[in-house]
């Protein structure tokens, strides 16, 4: 079925041959641009970061216990800004798992279409929320209402920074882990429920079992967003980088280096300007790898049912 | 411990008790507001064998899923008239949805073993009725298996995941897991009909065996699978209305050597759908 | 007929009321669950308002950035996210209809395009700070764009992308191919059908994709930084080569100031931007809306 307009457009608008040639090597050079990205930023990463480790040997950086790379006597070891992230992260994955997972159940299991209708678009708009906003909550609200019952907690701690970290990449896990229960067959549900299995019973004993490889790969792929958050840490974990697992503290991350270093007068082509580059590298290749787990997890289940 | 033999395969045999356990009066059946099946009467008997027969789309599958109420789950479906059991219309929610599944099992068209071990699957129902002790388990397990004629296959592998069995072997595990629960009734949706055929019939062969202790009501396409092994026959039909009806019912062996009606034959003799 | 009864009865009535009791229970708690980060949102975007709302006026809009807090306003912020969020989309837009084009009607399925497509998921991966740190190396500095807008819209453009070839990708793959062959049989080329016969209809979904990747465009901070979008901008960007600011590093740098007022004039500046954000959003969904229907 061709409708009139259609007909009448491909009549006035007549393509020679070469031109619908032309059109298709357009279209895919715009393709390949992804390709280029990829190697732009893989290339830049490597180059930038061997001239870095020219100076400072890969051993000292990956195991050095102490991060004082702009001020003399200088040391390069990247330990403690692994550790604020690990921090953080680990925070955030505590709130984020156990809320997403039975947000995903409620939505799977038991919500009706109306209430689903409802609920996930305001999830959608939660993950989507300007994380200069998320990073003003975590220093501006809940600092000060955990100091009501942490007397200690420092101003900038790694707790804060993890809690509404942790709120905002429950949708993150939610939806994939939601997605992977919706796709866990009905008769397999059915075989549960006719046997007098409750939701409850269906839901822990064959949905989750079934659904376990989306359930984990919606794990990994938030903390790989965890690990790559920048704005939150920035503003309410601090800038301190200390190797310490303390959430009380003041942390500095991965991210919140690279941010610290840009809003200084760090000269370009300075030992401390390439350390953005070798910090950049380790974060690149940690959320490359939680990535790629991720993702394969989730085809992997799509290919099992 | 007493495991039923084999029984012989006169059919009269089980006729002779004639007290029905399940009785449709006037069901009727509707999604959202379109009824799909009007008016079904019709008893299932004690220790028998009942084959719904009839083309696709006409119901049969919607009938067994309302006996355990599992058409519950989908909040669009909805069911009239009375479905009689233990004396009870369990239609009108007297009936606790989860205790009539525990007497009334049922087993799927595709095979659905849960993700697990075989005897995780056993034991699933007994499990969440709350039998802990491992030793009633494991004999819940074993006698459930030997019952669905498994148990000489997978006795040394019953720690290994379900979905490693073969079609007709996950069909006979979730015939035991339905087993397991005891049940008083077993509902059968075409259950071989994703089988080959010698897994047919070893499921058939089970069904005779099974009959002794259990009322057994199976869908089935398969006309000479329903000639072989039911004792009653109800003829589900669905005309140019797409409103599914009972157009037959009666004793296996005289419905099918002579229907009364003239559609029965058309549909056994396989002039239609 | 003797049946070795193994289960027994008595206690499973007690079981099942249980049983009943528990699944109710976690229903609520999963609804509960559901919702509670929602409210939690709710809540502190209440605080925020409160917080911010005395500082709104038309001063705070049109004013520049001050020493004194109540001087401050957001005008060269905002003109620069506007900046942003326009070159962006230039940059963007059309490069990303154009991939997703390839990639479901050119490409012969095939390693290659699996490998493209795996690698715009990863890049869709990536920190977007990441992607601050490739702008600064590329467009700041090899470049030598500066620290201009239009570094940053380039930047930004990278980094939204995926996200554009992706949605388009999909809505691309929802089109019904009913028209496919008609049109190819009325001598149209390849091009003149997918142009008349697929584009229109997987606009509206195209459309979404595109809006909802503006949206985290306009609140993206963590590259900007990293480009050296400035805090402390009085002059209006009036070209593309400009330095610039925009709204979130606008935000970032009053947050970060000890004074209790900056904090508000932070909050009130959060408030436009939220506003910004939520009219985007609410014209994705609407373009959504519409999509669902034609496809039923």
């Amino acid at each position: 079925m061709v409708d009139d307009k259609l007909k009448k457009n491909i009549f006035i608008v007549n393509f020679s041959r070469p031109a619908e040639r032309l059109i298709e090597w357009l279209l895919a050079l715009s393709a390949s641009l992804s390709i280029l990205t990829t190697l732009t930023i893989v290339s830049i990463l490597l180059v930038e970061s061997y001239t870095f480790f020219k100076e400072v040997p890969v051993l000292d950086f990956l195991f050095g216990t102490e991060w004082k790379p702009l001020y003399t006597p200088r040391s390069f070891g990247v330990l403690p800004l692994v550790a604020g992230t690990f921090i953080t992260s680990l925070i955030a994955c505590l709130i984020a798992m156990p809320f997403g997972l039975l947000t995903a159940i409620y939505l799977s299991q038991y919500a009706s279409k109306k209430i689903r209708s409802i609920i996930k678009p305001l999830l959608e708009i939660l993950v989507g929320i300007p994380t200069v906003v998320y990073g003003y909550f975590a220093l501006y609200f809940i600092t000060p209402i955990l100091k009501n019952f942490i007397p200690q907690l420092n101003v900038f701690n790694a707790l804060s920074a993890g809690i509404v970290m942790g709120i905002m990449i429950i949708p993150v896990v939610s939806s994939i882990s939601e997605d992977a229960m919706s796709a866990v067959p009905r008769v397999l549900r059915e075989g549960a429920y006719a046997l007098g299995a409750t939701k409850l019973e269906a839901t822990f004993k064959v949905v989750i079992p079934a659904a376990l490889s989306g359930i984990i790969a919606s794990f990994i792929l938030a903390i790989s967003r965890a690990f790559g958050e920048t704005m939150i840490v920035a503003m309410a974990a601090g800038s301190t980088p200390v190797l310490t697992l303390n959430p009380l503290q003041s942390v500095q991350t991965m991210t919140g280096y690279i941010v610290q270093v840009s809003l200084g007068d760090t000269p370009f082509g300075s030992i401390g300007y390439k350390t953005i580059f070798a910090v950049a590298l380790l974060l690149f290749l940690l959320t490359l790898i939680l990535n790629i787990i991720g993702k394969t997890l989730v085809k992997w289940r799509r290919t099992t049912y | 411990m007493q495991f039923p033999l084999r029984s012989s395969p006169q059919k009269d045999s089980a006729l002779k008790n004639t007290e029905p356990i399940i009785k449709f009066e006037n069901f009727s059946f509707y999604y959202g507001k379109k009824k799909v099946i009007s008016d079904v009467s019709f008893p299932v008997y004690k220790n028998s064998i009942t084959a719904l027969i009839g083309p696709s789309g006409c119901g049969k599958t919607t009938v067994l899923k309302s006996i355990n109420l599992l058409y519950r789950e989908n909040p669009e479906a909805r069911a009239e008239g009375k479905i009689i059991f233990e004396g009870v219309n369990i239609l009108n929610d007297k009936y606790d949805v989860v205790e009539l599944r525990k007497k009334i099992g049922m087993v799927f068209q595709k095979p659905n073993p849960f993700p697990g071990s075989i005897y995780d699957n056993v034991v699933f129902g007994p499990r969440i009725f709350g039998v802990k002790n491992r030793k009633k388990l494991n004999d819940i397990c074993e006698r459930s298996l030997k019952l669905a004629a498994l148990w000489d296959e997978v006795k040394n592998d019953l720690r290994k995941s379900a979905l490693n069995l073969s079609g007709g072997q996950q069909q006979r595990l979730c015939i035991a897991r339905t087993l397991a629960l005891e049940p008083e009734v077993i509902l059968l949706d075409e259950p071989a009909s994703a089988l080959d055929p010698f897994s047919t019939l070893k499921i058939e062969d089970l069904m005779y065996q099974l009959k002794n202790n259990y009322t057994i009501l199976i869908v089935t396409h398969n006309m000479q699978q329903a000639a072989r092994i039911s004792d009653y026959v109800a003829f589900l039909f669905a005309g140019e209305d797409m409103i599914a009806r009972l157009i037959e019912f009666g004793k296996s062996n005289e419905v099918f050597i002579k229907p009364v009606k003239k559609l029965t034959e058309d549909y056994i003799v396989g002039r239609l759908g | 007929m003797e049946k070795n009864n193994l289960l027994v009865e008595r206690p499973i009535k007690c079981r099942i009321r249980y049983k009943y009791i528990l699944d109710k229970a976690f229903k609520e708690v999963t609804l509960l669950a559901s919702i509670i980060s929602v409210l939690i949102l709710a809540f502190f975007l209440g605080g925020i308002f409160l917080k911010g709302y005395r500082w709104l006026d038309w001063q705070f809009l049109t004013g520049v950035p001050s020493r004194f807090p109540e001087k401050a306003g957001i005008l060269p912020a905002l003109i620069g996210s506007v900046w942003l969020v326009i070159l962006t989309a230039a940059f963007a837009i059309p490069l990303g209809i154009a991939a997703a084009i390839y990639l479901e009607e050119y490409s012969k399925k095939g390693v290659l395009s699996d490998l493209i497509n795996l690698n715009i998921s990863n890049l869709a991966g990536v920190p977007s700070i990441i992607y601050g740190i490739i702008g600064l190396a590329v467009f700041v500095r090899f470049l030598a764009f500066d620290r201009s807008i239009l570094s940053g819209a380039l930047t930004m453009s990278l980094l939204i992308l995926p996200v554009i070839i992706i949605t388009s990708q999909e809505a691309i793959k929802a089109v019904p191919r009913d028209q496919w062959e008609a049109s190819l049989a009325l001598g149209a080329t390849k091009w003149q059908t997918i142009r008349h016969a697929v584009l229109p209809s997987a606009f509206p979904g195209i459309i979404t994709g595109i809006i909802l990747a503006l949206a985290r465009a306009i609140g993206e901070t963590a590259p900007l930084i990293t480009i050296g979008a400035l805090a402390f901008i009085v002059n209006i960007p009036r070209t593309p080569m400009d330095p610039f600011t925009v709204l979130p590093i606008q935000i970032y740098n009053w947050a970060s100031r000890p004074q209790k007022e900056f904090s508000e004039v932070a909050a009130a500046a959060i408030i436009v931007l939220l506003l910004l954000y939520l009219i985007l959003n609410a014209t994705a969904v609407i373009f959504r809306k519409k999509t669902e229907k034609r496809i039923r």
